[in-house]
């Protein structure tokens, strides 16, 4: 409940630049709230069952991407899936799926986190799989996604701290390794160490979202006072939306905005601790990791800590797929929080059972056409009931 | 379970402490580093636009505009942008009247972001290119100079640049009253260069409007006149002024050849140089006047003493003689005014003193210096030192030569003798916006009995006998003076250029009109009596009735 109602106010504030965005949010929002409750009601154990099914769709959905005629290119990146204005994100959804994997397998032999050579199998290697492949399309943010999100998983399950510490450095020169193949990873990379004599070029997103930030001062221009937005912050929608948020509202607003994912990190780490068994707060506390990995390495990025990786900022960009995920991760999160509430449910006899399996194929129907519908009215419309 | 706890709260530690790095970095980028990035966004998102201010009319004293601004349009472009640059030039070039070739070797530029095809464009032919609706096109308005009399007194008012500077003659005097203030518009713009608000950061002045005590009718009088004149005998150049005595108000100020003041660069330099005030001649005989009057004023001679006339005169090296001689033994002051006698000129000076005191009064008649009239240009002439005097100099000086003037100081010390003795800078200019310039003051040169006898004694030059009689004017008493100059060509006087003049009043013992007439090396006839007095009488006698003089 917190969470829902703090992220409310934050995507109300994204929304300054036209109503065809806020349409599309306030359509998939209503979805997205639908798809939450309905997730935050079910039995976990049903959420555990269907997490092969879902990491297998998603991977197929992975591959398909790769199909030509079925993937979509933008910006020379082909990341989507989809016929003509339906599109989405299959990458968003592998996060959630190899999140509730990991945990899956973790739980069942809870030993195995304890030593690297154990977890290799079950963990990383589905999760390199899926990180080869979104490395392919090529999306370098959602890779380190869920390279933390699993990294943050595994020292919790209990992993070694000096077996992780190898694990991260391997990991750390693959990634190096990919940025600095590609050009534009690789201008990326250098232009962030000076953005501002690369200002024409590479460092221009990053300039741009400077000038943003600071010309919002500390309490910021107002809403939808921002002059940036139109046109000089490229992506000011989406992966920067950050900006404007600092354009409009100020350091005030970035510093809100950083203690409402604060909140968010207690809230999720508390459930996590607080859940009933291994696996509940294994799912917990994926699920808070994903937010938060995606929330720092975006804002890291825009104000210059970190090198550009195109990664949204959950719940308040407008990237649909990202959404309607984060919409379901929370459900996911809700139901462990009120985890009694979901045992409860779970006594029902065989005849709820099967409405409760069409519950779930809706739920992935949604998603295959509706990508990342609106999960932020959804949760605003929570927070109001 | 416990390591799992442990391990969360490490999880959660780490969080805290990232976003926190964050929160610190962001206040870095709003508050330490706001100022510099607010000047950044500033750069990007504002522009200044200069609104020009229009520019001033220059009018006559009766309102005619002589030169006005009209809105007009700089075209340039972007070469990058123009598509066809063939096709482009083809279609604008009849439009704005440029060359075509011009502006495709505009266009075909790569080395510039910005070229003008074309600045000053009318505002109506501007806005017909603009239809055309070719990409790539920037219309940046602005104001075009135009003469809507075009040829008329173009020395005089001189033209203004492609940047608006007034660039010679009253534009260039008066540039600072005619400019106005530019005002300034602060533009916020986006990224894609759309304005998104638009305040006025700096009002426009509009120019002053000045008004002139130049009268078009006259004017034009005048130019047509010297038309004449210079077919008639092909001179190299020449000059008419006309001013009220009293006032040193000029009424006209025309220089032969003419240029066509809406394209000054047409016409060569030296044409376009005011020559009533930026030439130096020798003024020949119409000096005497002064000689005489500096004589009668320090009581050396009267109108009737007499002076022993011969033939020649020999003067250090030099033999003397008059025009033509007379055979009349002995002349009296009248008559060596009436007749032109060049040794009756120089026994008035030696009558005066010699060379001390006729120097001093060259420079009380105000030669060797600037008259101060509002036109800029003026040449100073120039007068031999009192020190630099060689035997002959004052065989020469009382005639008028081997001494420079200006057209523009004749006219001043004339107007003395014209007005009772005053010596005033002569002015054009009346008004500035609806503030009447400050009149120069005069300084008294000559008594008033002299002045009127001076008068009397040049009234004779037009009189039955006189060398001018042709330039009396019917109905009107008149009084002036000739001149007929050798041209001292590398220091040595020409048997063969001269330069003709004449200067006169009228009426004249009430002179309400003073003019002169000044042709520079005429051909046929070199004599002042004969090139320049009718000219003066035709732009005198239109004057008398324009200026509504009642007969006597």
């Amino acid at each position: 409940m917190v969470y829902s109602a703090s992220s409310a106010r934050t995507v109300l504030q994204g929304q300054g630049d036209g109503t065809m965005y806020l349409a599309k949010y306030v359509g998939y929002g209503f979805f997205g709230l639908i798809a939450m409750h309905i997730i935050s009601r079910l039995r976990l154990d049903l959420i555990r069952r269907y997490t092969s099914v879902l990491l297998g769709a998603s991977f197929v959905m992975l591959v398909m991407v790769k199909v030509p005629g079925l993937g979509v290119e933008v910006n020379g990146a082909t990341r989507w899936l989809g016929f003509g204005p339906l599109q989405f994100q299959p990458s968003e959804i592998v996060k959630l799926a190899l999140v509730l994997h990991v945990a899956a397998v973790i739980a069942e032999r809870p030993k195995i986190a304890r030593n690297i050579r154990t977890v290799v199998g079950p963990v990383l290697a589905v999760g390199g799989g899926a990180v080869l492949l979104i490395a392919a399309q090529p999306d370098l943010g959602t890779c380190l996604v869920i390279c933390f999100t699993m990294a943050v998983l595994l020292v919790i399950a209990g992993l070694p701290m000096r077996q992780l510490g190898l694990m991260t450095g391997a990991g750390a020169v693959l990634v190096l390794l990919f940025a600095i193949l590609e050009p534009y990873r690789r201008e990326r990379l250098t232009s962030f160490l000076d953005p501002w004599a690369h200002a024409h070029d590479e460092g221009f997103q990053i300039v741009q979202g400077q000038i943003a930030i600071g010309s919002g001062g500390i309490f910021g221009n107002g809403l939808g006072q921002s002059i940036q937005k139109i046109f000089y912050v490229p992506e000011a929608h989406t992966d920067f939306i950050l900006t404007i948020i600092g354009e409009e509202l100020g350091l005030a607003g970035i510093v809100g905005l950083l203690s409402l994912y604060g909140i968010i990190a207690y809230a999720g780490l508390q459930t996590a601790k607080k859940a009933k068994g291994i696996y509940a707060t294994l799912v917990a506390a994926g699920i808070t990791s994903l937010i938060l990995c995606q929330a720092l390495l975006n804002v890291y990025a825009i104000l210059g800590l970190a090198p550009l990786t195109g990664v949204p900022l959950p719940f308040i960009s407008s990237g649909s797929t990202s959404l309607i995920t984060l919409m379901v991760s929370m459900g996911v999160l809700l139901n462990v929080a009120s985890g009694g509430h979901a045992h409860t449910l779970s006594a029902v006899p065989q005849r709820s059972k099967s409405a409760r399996d069409r519950a779930a194929e809706d739920r992935h129907r949604g998603r295959r056409d509706g990508g990342a519908r609106g999960a932020g009215d959804s949760r605003r419309r929570r927070a109001a009931s | 379970m416990h390591l799992i706890d442990r391990r969360i709260g490490f999880i959660f530690a780490v969080f805290l402490a990232l976003l926190a790095i964050g929160a610190t970095r962001a206040a870095w980028l709003g508050v330490v580093r706001a100022d510099d990035l607010e000047r950044a966004a500033a750069v990007q998102q504002e522009d200044d636009i200069t609104i020009p201010a229009q520019r001033g009319s220059i009018k006559d004293a009766n309102g005619i505009d002589l030169g006005v601004s009209e809105p007009a349009m700089d075209i340039a472009a972007t070469p990058r942008l123009v598509n066809d640059a063939t096709k482009v030039a083809a279609e604008l070039a009849p439009i704005i009247d440029r060359d075509e070739t011009k502006i495709l070797s505009s266009l075909a530029r790569r080395d510039t972001q910005f070229v003008y095809l074309g600045r000053g464009i009318p505002a109506t032919r501007a806005e017909r290119a603009r239809k055309l609706g070719i990409p790539g096109l920037e219309f940046i308005p602005r104001y075009r100079r135009e003469y809507p009399r075009d040829w008329m007194a173009s020395q005089l008012l001189g033209y203004v640049g492609t940047d608006g500077n007034g660039l010679r003659g009253l534009e260039y005097t008066f540039d600072k009253q005619l400019a106005g203030t530019d005002g300034e518009r602060r533009m916020v713009k986006d990224a894609m260069g759309e304005p998104l608000e638009i305040r006025d950061t700096k009002p426009v002045e509009p120019g002053k409007d000045v008004t002139l005590t130049l009268e078009a009718d006259l004017q034009d009088q005048a130019e047509e006149v010297l038309a004449e004149v210079g077919e008639k005998w092909k001179p190299k150049g020449a000059t008419a002024i006309v001013m009220d005595p009293h006032s040193g108000a000029i009424l006209a100020l025309a220089n032969w050849p003419r240029v066509n003041a809406n394209e000054p660069d047409k016409a060569p330099e030296e044409v376009n140089v005011n020559r009533a005030v930026g030439t130096n001649y020798e003024p020949g005989s119409t000096f005497k006047a002064f000689t005489v009057a500096a004589a009668l004023e320090e009581g050396k001679v009267t109108p009737d003493t007499s002076f022993p006339i011969g033939s020649v005169l020999m003067y250090a090296d030099r033999e003397l003689r008059d025009s033509e001689d007379h055979g009349m033994g002995s002349m009296t002051v009248s008559e060596i005014v009436k007749y032109s006698s060049n040794i009756g000129a120089v026994k008035i000076a030696r009558a005066l003193g010699g060379a001390k005191p006729f120097d001093r009064w060259i420079h009380r008649f105000g030669f060797g210096k600037r008259t101060g009239v509002d036109l800029p240009g003026e040449e100073r002439g120039q007068v031999l030192a009192l020190e630099d005097y060689s035997g002959a100099t004052m065989g020469n000086l009382p005639i008028g030569q081997g001494i420079n003037v200006t057209p523009m100081q004749m006219m001043a010390a004339y107007a003395a003798i014209a007005n009772g003795g005053i010596l005033r800078a002569p002015h054009i200019v009346d008004k500035v916006g609806t503030t009447p310039t400050k009149k120069p003051a005069g300084k008294r040169i000559l008594r008033e009995s002299t002045a009127a006898s001076v008068r009397k004694m040049l009234e004779g030059v037009t009189g039955e006998g006189g060398t001018a009689s042709g330039a009396h004017i019917e109905g009107y008493t008149t009084a002036g003076k000739t001149g007929t100059a050798e041209k001292a060509i590398n220091g040595k006087y020409s048997e063969e250029f001269y330069v003709a003049s004449f200067v006169g009043f009228a009426p004249a013992n009430n002179p309400k009109l003073l003019a002169a007439v000044i042709v520079d090396e005429p051909e046929g006839d070199i004599y002042g009596g004969q090139v320049a007095a009718p000219a003066w009488k035709q732009i005198v006698n239109f004057a008398l009735g324009y200026k509504k003089i009642r007969p006597e």
